[in-house]
Order: C-alpha cells, then sequence, then structure tokens
C-alpha cells in the first residue's frame, strides 16, 4: 500500500486560509473585487504590486536591520504569508513546514549582483546583496520569522512550481511530519525576465496574462475533518506535451482522482490554468472526461507559450476557491466563456506550466455538520 | 531495509576527481586534491584563484545550453546507462520523474547575458531561455521523453541533498515509478565573487575540521541517482547500490546566511532522517558531513553530530569530500550522496585531505588525508545552506 493510500486514515488536510499580494491590489478581496477587464496583457502588461501594498502595514513588522536586507521578493513573501496566517497560532517550531514555490526565484536579485559584477569588478559586489541570490532567501526569512524550523523547502520548477509546493505540503500534513504547512508561491521579476516574456508574447504573437510581481500564499491544516472549508483531498503530478496533450491531461486529472479515491461522476467543477483560464461545471457542459478535457483545452495553448510567474496560477486557484462556494464564475485569467460553477462536488483545479509541468489538486468543499458539498 | 523502500539503481557523477564513478571512486580512495588554479575565466581581481573544475569533460560544445545543464544531462547520461538504459525508465508503463537540485542554475548564461548588455545597446536581442532554474530538470526530461513532473529544488546548498529526499517521496506517494535525482552547479564569476564579498574563501588548501582551516573552495559538478523501489529493481535483475532508508530536513529559523552556532538545526534533520530510518545513532558507521572548512560551518556541525549521536558519535569515522572536490553548492548533497554509495559499493571511507591538526573543538574522528579500507553498511550524510536550510539523509546496503 503506498503511504497515499493510506491517507485517508490519519485525517484530512484543509485549506485554511490564502491571501495575496499582486498587481491586482493586496488581499483576497481586492482580488476579488477586480474587473478582470482591467487586466492588461501582454508586452506593455502591469508587473508592480498594487500601491494599496505596503510591507510594514501588511507584514506587522518594524523596519529594522533585518528588514531592510529582505530583497522584494522576500518582502513580499513575508507580508503575504503574515496576511494568510492571520491572528491564529501556528505550532512552534518543527510542527509547520514550509513549501515555497517560484517561476523565477531569486532572478531579480541576481540581476541586481550581476549589474555590479560586471559594472564595477568582483570586489565591489554587496555581501547583502548575494545573500539574497539563493532562493531559498525568502523561506529562510519565513522560517525566522513564524519560528518554523520544520521542514522548508523551495521548488522553482516554472509556472507550476507553486501548486508542485502544495502538493508536496499536503504529503508532509497527511504523512504526519507536520501539523501546518504554509505554502504558495512568490515572484518578483527582474528586467532580464521581462524582456523575456516581451519577446515571447509580441514576437511570436502569443498571448499570455500578465507577468505578475507578488505572492499568494495558502495555509494547510492537518485537521480531523470536521473544520469547515477546502479539503485538499489529493494530487497527481506529471509533464504534459503539446502533442498528447488531451490524452495526458486527462491521465493526469485520472490519477488525482484515483489518488483522492473519487470517481469522475464526483467531479463538480475543473479549472485549467494553462496561462489563461478554462472552466468547466457539470451543470452545463459534458460529462465525460475525455469531452471535459477537450473542452478545456478549446482556446488555450497547452503547454502555454509565454512564461508567466507562478503567482499567476495560485492567483486562479485563489480565485476558483473563493468564487466557487459562493457560486459565483471565475474572471480574472479566464478566456472565453465564463462558467456558472457547480454548487457541489469536487474540484479538480489543474495548472500547467511552460515546460510542461502539470499539477492537478482535488478538494472538495467541507461543511461542518453536513454532508460532502458546497453550502 | 524493506523491499518496498526506494532504493538507488543507478549513479553518475562529473566533479574534479573524475568524469564517471569509476574515476570519481579512484580520487576518493587516493586522496586526490582536486582544487585547482581556475582557467575558465579571469580570476585576477580575487584573492584566491583556485577551484574544484571539471577537466576533460567528453560533451559536444555550442549547444547553447547554460553548463549546469551541460553536466546534469552528463551525469543523467551516466545514470540512466548504469540503471539498464532509457527502456528502464519506461518499465511496463511507470511514470518517471526528474527532481534536481541546484543554487545558480542558470547563472552563467545570465552572466553571459549581462556582460553582452554592456556593450550592447539592444538588449532585446538576449536569448535568456536558458537562464530559469528548471531549465537543467526539463532538459533531462525532455531528453528521455519523461512523462513525470520535473522538479526543481532550491535550497541553497541543500539543495541535492533535498532533491533525493524529494525524489524518494514521490515514489513512497505514488506519484512516480522511477526518479532522477541530483544536483547541478558550476563555478563563475558571480559565485566568485559573492564568497569572495563573504570572506569565506581561502588562500590555503580546504582543510574541513582542521584547527588551522581558513575558509572553502568553490567546486562544479552534477551528480544524479536512479531511485526506485528496491522490489522493482530486484524483480528486473537489477543491482540495488543502497537504499533511501531515512531523511530528514529542517530549517534553523536563526539567520539569512548564518548557520545557528548550536547547530540545532541540522541536529534536528539528523534526528528526523535516524526516525524514519528506524535507527538509532550508534548504527551508523560513518558519517559524511558538509564540511565547507569554513570556521562558522565546522564548529556548527561538529555541535550538531555531538548533540544528535551524543556519546554514540565516539568511534563514528566522519569525512568531508569538499575538501578534494570544493564545495559544489547546489550539486554537493548529490555528489555526496554518490560518494557515500560508492563507500558502500567498494567497502572504504573517503578521507579528509589537507588535515594537519584536527580541531579539538570539533572533537570528531576524522579520517585524515587516507582513505579507510572498511566494509560499512549504513551512512549518514548532511548538508546545510544559506537561508538556515538542513537536510540529512540515511544511506543503507540492501
Amino acid at each position: 500500500m503506498t503511504e497515499a493510500a493510506s491517507a485517508d486514515r490519519r485525517g484530512s488536510v484543509i485549506v485554511s486560509a490564502c491571501q495575496q499580494i499582486s498587481a491586482l491590489g493586496c488581499g483576497l478581496d481586492a482580488l476579488l473585487a477586480y474587473d478582470p477587464e482591467g487586466l492588461v496583457a501582454g508586452p506593455d502588461a502591469s508587473l508592480a504590486v498594487g500601491s494599496d501594498y505596503d510591507f510594514t502595514r501588511a507584514s506587522g513588522i518594524a523596519p529594522s536591520a533585518v528588514t531592510r536586507q529582505m530583497d522584494e521578493l522576500t518582502r513580499v513573501t513575508v507580508a503575504c504569508s503574515r496576511l494568510a496566517l492571520g491572528p491564529d497560532p501556528i505550532p512552534p517550531g518543527e510542527e509547520t513546514a514550509i513549501f515555497l514555490g517560484g517561476g523565477f526565484g531569486c532572478h531579480a536579485s541576481n540581476q541586481d549582483f550581476l549589474d555590479t559584477l560586471v559594472d564595477q569588478g568582483g570586489r565591489f559586489v554587496k555581501p547583502v546583496v548575494f545573500r539574497n541570490t539563493v532562493s531559498n532567501a525568502a523561506a529562510g526569512h519565513l522560517a525566522i520569522v513564524f519560528g518554523a524550523t520544520g521542514t522548508n523547502t523551495v521548488v522553482n520548477s516554472g509556472m507550476a512550481a507553486g501548486l508542485q509546493a502544495m502538493a508536496m505540503a499536503s504529503d508532509e500534513l497527511r504523512w504526519e511530519r507536520s501539523r501546518v504547512a504554509l505554502t504558495g508561491a512568490s515572484d518578483w521579476v527582474g528586467e532580464l525576465v521581462v524582456r523575456r516574456y516581451s519577446r515571447q508574447t509580441s514576437g511570436t504573437g502569443a498571448d499570455a496574462p500578465p507577468l505578475m510581481d507578488g505572492a499568494a500564499m495558502f495555509v494547510l491544516r492537518r485537521t480531523d475533518g470536521r473544520e469547515q472549508g477546502w479539503r485538499l483531498l489529493g494530487y497527481d503530478l506529471a509533464r504534459v506535451g503539446k502533442t498528447h496533450a488531451t490524452e495526458q491531461l486527462r491521465a493526469l486529472i485520472e490519477g488525482a482522482l484515483r489518488r483522492s479515491g473519487v470517481g469522475p461522476g464526483a467531479i463538480g467543477n475543473v479549472v485549467l490554468s494553462s496561462g489563461w483560464v478554462r472552466g468547466w461545471a457539470r451543470g452545463g457542459g459534458p460529462a465525460d472526461l475525455g469531452a471535459i478535457v477537450t473542452h478545456l483545452l478549446a482556446g488555450v495553448a497547452c503547454p502555454p507559450r509565454c512564461e508567466t510567474t507562478a503567482l499567476v496560477p495560485m492567483l486562479a486557484l485563489a480565485e476558483a476557491l473563493a468564487r466557487i462556494p459562493a457560486g459565483q464564475p471565475m474572471g480574472i485569467f479566464v478566456r472565453g466563456p465564463r462558467v456558472q460553477p457547480e454548487p457541489g462536488g469536487v474540484l479538480v483545479f489543474v495548472g500547467v506550466g511552460t515546460d510542461g509541468n502539470a499539477v492537478a489538486l482535488t478538494l472538495d468543499y467541507w461543511t461542518a455538520g453536513s454532508s460532502r458539498g458546497a453550502p | 531495509m524493506s523491499p518496498e523502500e526506494v532504493g538507488i539503481t543507478g549513479i553518475g557523477v562529473a566533479c574534479a576527481l573524475g568524469n564517471s564513478p569509476g574515476a570519481f571512486t579512484r580520487g576518493l580512495q587516493g586522496g586526490v586534491n582536486g582544487i585547482r588554479p581556475v582557467t575558465r575565466f579571469d580570476v585576477s581581481e580575487f584573492y584566491f584563484k583556485r577551484a574544484g573544475e571539471i577537466l576533460d569533460l567528453d560533451v559536444p560544445s555550442g549547444n547553447g545550453l547554460d553548463r549546469a545543464s551541460v553536466l546534469a544531462l552528463y551525469a543523467a547520461g551516466q545514470a540512466v546507462a548504469d540503471c539498464g538504459g532509457a527502456d528502464r525508465l519506461f518499465h511496463r508503463g511507470g511514470r518517471t520523474a526528474v527532481v534536481l537540485g541546484t543554487t545558480c542554475g542558470g547563472i552563467a548564461a545570465h552572466e553571459a547575458i549581462a556582460r553582452a548588455w554592456r556593450e550592447a545597446s539592444d538588449r532585446d536581442s538576449a536569448d535568456a531561455d536558458e537562464v530559469p532554474f528548471h531549465r537543467m530538470a526539463w532538459h533531462i526530461a525532455d531528453a528521455y521523453g519523461l512523462s513525470g513532473p520535473a522538479i526543481t529544488v532550491t535550497i541553497a546548498c541543500a539543495s541535492g541533498s533535498a532533491a533525493v529526499a524529494h525524489g524518494a517521496d514521490l515514489i513512497r506517494s505514488g506519484v512516480a515509478d522511477v526518479v532522477l535525482v541530483g544536483g547541478s552547479d558550476t563555478v563563475t564569476g558571480f559565485t566568485f565573487s559573492g564568497f569572495s564579498a563573504l570572506r569565506a574563501m581561502t588562500r590555503d588548501e580546504v582543510r574541513p575540521f582542521d584547527r588551522n582551516r581558513t575558509g572553502m573552495a568553490l567546486g562544479e559538478g552534477a551528480a544524479v541517482l536512479v531511485l526506485e523501489r528496491i522490489a522493482a529493481a530486484r524483480r528486473c535483475g537489477r543491482r540495488v547500490y543502497a537504499g533511501v532508508a531515512g531523511y530528514g530536513l529542517c530549517n534553523d529559523a536563526y539567520h539569512s546566511a548564518a548557520p545557528d552556532p548550536e547547530g540545532w538545526g541540522m541536529a534536528r534533520s539528523i534526528r528526523r532522517a535516524l526516525a524514519m530510518a528506524g535507527r538509532a545513532p550508534a548504527e551508523v558507521q560513518y558519517i559524511n558531513a558538509h564540511g565547507t572548512a569554513t570556521q562558522a560551518n565546522d564548529l556548527m556541525e561538529a555541535h550538531a553530530l555531538h548533540k544528535a549521536f551524543g556519546s554514540a558519535l565516539q568511534g563514528i569515522p566522519v569525512s568531508a569530500t569538499k575538501s578534494m572536490i570544493g564545495h559544489t553548492l547546489g550539486a554537493a548533497g548529490a555528489i555526496e550522496m554518490v560518494a557515500c554509495v560508492l563507500a558502500l559499493e567498494h567497502g572504504f571511507i573517503p578521507p579528509t585531505i589537507n588535515i594537519e591538526e584536527p580541531d579539538p573543538e570539533c572533537d570528531l574522528d576524522i579520517v585524515p588525508n587516507e582513505a579507510r579500507a572498511q566494509r560499512i553498511e549504513r551512512i549518514l550524510t548532511c548538508n546545510a545552506g544559506f537561508a538556515g536550510n538542513n537536510c540529512a539523509v540515511v544511506l543503507e546496503a540492501v
């Protein structure tokens, strides 16, 4: 028996909170209030986080020598994590794990360091900048700020990195290595990545969501299953290529369902984030899994041709988790028709990056004292 | 170990001691010093001028790949051949994944672009496709047409060993049947100037755990190991080098660049690894230390080992192979994992070279200067990195 198969006996993993800081604003409410018509894509896309983001206010951390040494990637990750954790206590020490994803990691600080190295020479580079040229600097600061001495890891696997990190974090909890996991994705891009994205979007005519700076952080907790909210049932990880995307996506979703112990008939909604987002809900679409995948792939390139940040799929996930229980259609990164979500059933959220990395998460909305399904 | 546990069935390596497991074994057994004058870029402005460069690597040039990807592909090629060939990756329709660790993957490509930008007015012409960290894992997955995930782990100098741990988790969870795990990093002007700024480098020889140690030397390299369930490998008649019995990851939560001087984070990761392996400290027969030869690291590590092992540490041999190959950053954990596999396979303990006077403050049973012929069954290897990351792995003969 695999450890995944025996996981159900050990309680559930619940998504107890999520928050975001991005060009769409600061906080989940800002994401949900954002008018998707205002979303600018392509080479002129807005990158920076919104003007309502203030590190000190969001993080609750007074300026100090330590905060001044943080790069922007670390600052936005710490601030967003503080928002996500809120006032709820987290277990001290080894009981809290950190699984952080990022599309480009410390690339912006690497650029700063290289600018000095190239312009002035190796004797003029600054140690404080070099400290930030490791991609785990942000995760290390999270550990310090929250006293989290448990498992601490960072994956920089492109656009799907945050979803990979969340999948890995769920195993950490199911295997009872930790009780709480802080997970998600953050990115802060430098000039080279901006120019690369511009080349991809303008040179080839490919279409992609903005190359967004910021963070989307989620808190996962091990629970006895009676806590209201989204339960992360399972996942599957694979790679998808453009020549066999339909079959591979179908196999990925089937794998996630199998590993979650649910059948295709339990699916209520499917969301595909492949750059842009496509959705399917049981109420109005085909019921066969092959047809669902065909429907999802209509109108989006899979894998996407333009590489934006790992933040984008995590924002789409945050939007899905917030809107589906309320019966509201997603809109932020949606291209094509907006789909009225099915109020119950399992949500399958699929993210695919330009490198073919694909993640399928299965979740259901659990209401205390009621049977499985949305309230 | 249970046959349902995860084992190592293929290895590949390229580093300053050699570009194959055989050459690496000979270098480890001979206590060869691979730290030499740097040849690939100008080091005239630095106070130290040597590193563990790879020599005579037989790979095609001019393919446009970042050097870290080139090294990773090279090591993967060896590992795949060693486990039975590429067909083995698709045995019975199974899914093969890649988990690679790196600290600075893509930085050579980034540095080349930054230097070109200084001269060019057109900054838009740079092809930055090789810059992102995830390219090396993608190249391996693409080269073999793998259908499993390609995950890039970046927890600084613990990345390589963490990749082994996360790769084993993919098998335990049922996500993958076979996983290529490892790490790759290169020596560049970027890393040279960074560690120079930190004053972490030595003008002297690299002497981990020596009273007169003065710092580290950089190295470059890559190692890839093939993981699969022991039972599955044996059903196919494949050799299993070692079992991945346990692992633990922890963070110091202490400082962004300096280790906790008391070594609590590493001690916790060691305890976790031993607990997962179901082993008592006294059952470990050799410790492959992180051993960078900086004052701070080696003392921290000694404290951590004493905390985790207690009195059982007495008599357990410890060595630091970075004295021979330099610090290969995100590749270090993977290269050291291969060194441990070779130690199990060939019955020897690699030495810590350049030892003149073991540091009494560390109080470890250092294996000085010459390899020790000794049949061993169980090894603990540990790594630590910037931002407080620690990873320990227990390997066992099977």
